[in-house]
């Protein structure tokens, strides 16, 4: 019994002594978080100038995506993540007009889109805003009046405009309403039956686009087509997959995606197949990125398509976004992508400060010297991995003559005047003309009676070039503003050389494997 | 047997007023000297408590801190298991949301802007 009580009391005495070196042990820490709440705290409570937590928790959040050193992961505001909702949705409340600046300060009316507020109320291309709801846009951002000028549908703008050759500023009221965006801008018809698909973006309206495009040149009786992914800068992969399905047959594999601790995804044609038989070429360059190489990679490697132009830019990487609370969206890069014959197309980058990417040294594809892995098409044909889609057929993109680039050197600082002249009088000629018109001698002359009248100085040297080159300019503004944007296309057609070798290839070939075998060996 | 009981509820009471008060000496000096400063560039500035409370410091901060140190504690001493992944120190303990969000969309984007596109 005595054992029992000593024992009783040596139990009460230590407990509370144990307690108490619990209660005396420092806290642990898990290190990272304690940093950063420590940064935070101080950063809150004693940097120089105040800030409010919602910033701060902002900073700490972006910053965090920022040093992943990734330039395609980014932390979108809720304004960017409007933005960028926007650009996908492929719609959006507003007037329904393309703005640029001529210059610092000056925003014009580079586009008036059919259909739309701005066209109802005779705006016209060549109009300079001057104000939008009473705020000058003189000291505004050019963003900042775009999004002014967007808003719900159904909502009013007032806008002021100035007009060349109109003494007195106009003031137009819209009723904003729901603007489309298009992927497929217009479709046109060339050489002999060969259908043209210019295909700017992946946003949400593009495989319906590009299905009725297919469905439309076919009906008109196109032997050929032509999509033209040049500058498209990619978009949703669901449209890359739902437009490359338009091609292949079902069940052909498009890409396939290899995350972090998931199995390799691989996406497979489905759904709607209506070109499959039809020779077909793929125009790229240097600005088809991403979701377009993915299209361009798929056709490629199935032989559906004869890929033409210049290397595409090698973006093989897949972005996730995430919705988070607050209305920030977490754009971060997930996958890497490699097509159906398992290559991948990346070449890293970096961003730099400016928004421009730079290829990180060493780059094993930035010459045509430099070996790029080979691998083979499904008919055995070789094509090539590395840094972006190599064309099957290299044409390069069409570059200005020393003169011609002189030319446009030295009437740059006149440039807002000579568009104006250009604008006014193709708005007169437009009413003029027939669809087959041949642009008479008189034009030019009177072309340039107007240069001189509007104080526009020519160099003589460049007098030859001056005529040749703005007569084209005001032709094909003519062709657009009487006959739309595929009857300018087809007057500009000789500028084109990438194109007309796609038009070419296409008038000689009656199947996909006669178009093939017309291409030369594919260089290096 | 009865004496002997009302002897041991006498030493026991004894032990726990005694343990009570070594149990409140040991702990008054648990917390943070506030009046600590250091010498910074341009002055002397206080330094905040890190582990204590700040006046300016959001209170999501401080929340968020208690609880990390609480669960970082009650891990050390083995008073917790962890799911796999879960366990404090895991990048993911502390600052992460409880659910990985299923991503809205897939992009494969350099840019979304098309040159013939409306955007006023």
């Amino acid at each position: 019994m005595p054992r029992i009580r000593t024992a009783a009391v040596a139990t009460i005495l230590f407990v509370p002594v144990v307690a108490g070196g619990f209660l005396l042990q420092r806290q642990p820490r898990s290190s990272g978080a304690v940093l950063l709440t420590q940064v935070m705290s101080l950063v809150s409570s004693q940097y120089v100038d105040t800030l409010p937590s919602t910033a701060i928790y902002e900073k700490a959040a972006s910053g965090l995506v920022k040093d992943l050193d990734d330039p395609y992961s980014e932390l979108l505001s809720p304004t960017a993540s409007e933005e960028f909702d926007r650009q996908t949705n492929g719609r959006y409340g507003g007037t329904g007009m393309l703005i640029g600046e001529d210059s610092p300060g000056v925003v014009a009316v580079e586009r008036v889109f059919p259909n739309t507020p701005a066209d109802a109320a005779g705006v016209r291309e060549g109009d300079h805003i001057v104000s939008v709801d009473k705020h000058a846009t003189e000291a505004l951002p050019l963003g900042k009046v775009s999004d002014l000028l967007r808003g719900e549908p159904g909502s009013r703008v007032t806008v002021t405009y100035t007009r060349a050759g109109v003494p007195e500023p106009i003031t137009l009221q819209f009723v904003r309403r729901v603007v489309h965006v298009p992927a497929v801008a217009y479709t046109a018809v060339f050489g002999n039956h060969i259908g043209y698909i210019p295909l700017q973006t992946f946003n949400e309206n593009t495989a319906e686009e590009v299905d009725a495009a297919v469905a439309a040149l076919e009906r008109e009786g196109a032997k050929g087509l032509v999509l033209d992914m040049r500058d498209n800068g990619g978009g949703i992969v669901e449209q890359a997959l739902e437009t490359s399905s338009l091609f292949l047959h079902e069940g052909q594999e498009i890409v396939s995606v290899r995350s972090r601790n998931q199995p390799t995804e691989v996406e497979r044609a489905t759904g709607k197949h209506l070109a499959l038989d039809i020779p077909l070429v793929v125009l790229v360059n240097g600005g088809s990125a991403s979701a377009t190489e993915i299209v361009a990679g798929a056709l490629q490697d199935h032989d559906r398509a004869l890929v033409i132009g210049t290397n595409t830019f090698g973006k093989g990487l897949v972005q996730s976004l995430y919705q988070l609370d607050g209305g920030y969206h977490l754009k971060m890069t997930t996958g890497k992508w490699y097509t159906p014959s398992g290559r991948s197309i990346h070449r890293p980058r970096k961003l730099l400060p400016n928004g421009d990417f730079v290829v990180v040294p060493p780059d094993s594809s930035s010459t045509d010297s430099v070996a790029r892995p080979a691998y083979r098409s499904d008919a055995g044909r070789v094509v090539y991995g590395g840094g972006g889609i190599h064309p099957d057929v290299v044409v390069a993109d069409d570059t200005l003559s020393t003169t011609e680039r002189g030319f446009l050197r030295a009437i740059a600082p006149q440039g807002q005047a000579i568009n104006t002249v250009l604008q006014d009088y193709a708005l007169e000629l437009q009413h003029q003309v027939a669809r087959d018109f041949a642009p008479p001698a008189a034009w030019t002359t009177e072309l340039m009676r107007r240069l001189s009248a509007a104080k526009i100085t020519i160099d003589p040297k460049y007098y030859a070039e001056a005529r040749e080159f703005l007569t084209r300019d005001l032709v094909s503004r003519v062709a657009r503003l009487a006959f739309g944007d595929a009857a300018a296309k087809t007057r500009r057609l000789g500028d084109d050389r990438q194109l007309e070798t796609a038009i070419s290839l296409l008038e000689h070939s009656a199947t996909q494997a006669q178009l093939l075998a017309e291409a030369p060996v594919p260089a290096r | 047997m009865t004496r002997s009981l009302q002897t041991t509820a006498r030493r026991l009471a004894a032990c726990v007023a005694l343990s009570a008060a070594f149990t409140a000496v040991i702990v008054t000096p648990g917390s943070a000297d506030p009046t600590h400063r250091i010498v910074g560039y341009g002055g002397v500035l206080p330094l905040p408590v890190a582990h204590g409370t700040s006046a300016a410091a959001p209170t999501s901060i401080r929340g968020d801190r208690a609880l990390a140190q609480r669960r970082d504690a009650r891990g050390e001493h083995g008073r917790v298991l962890y799911a796999s992944g879960r366990a404090p120190g895991a990048a993911t303990d502390t600052t992460s949301p409880r659910h990985t969000p299923c991503p809205a969309q897939r992009v494969a984007e350099l840019r979304l802007r098309a040159s013939m596109a409306p955007n006023s």
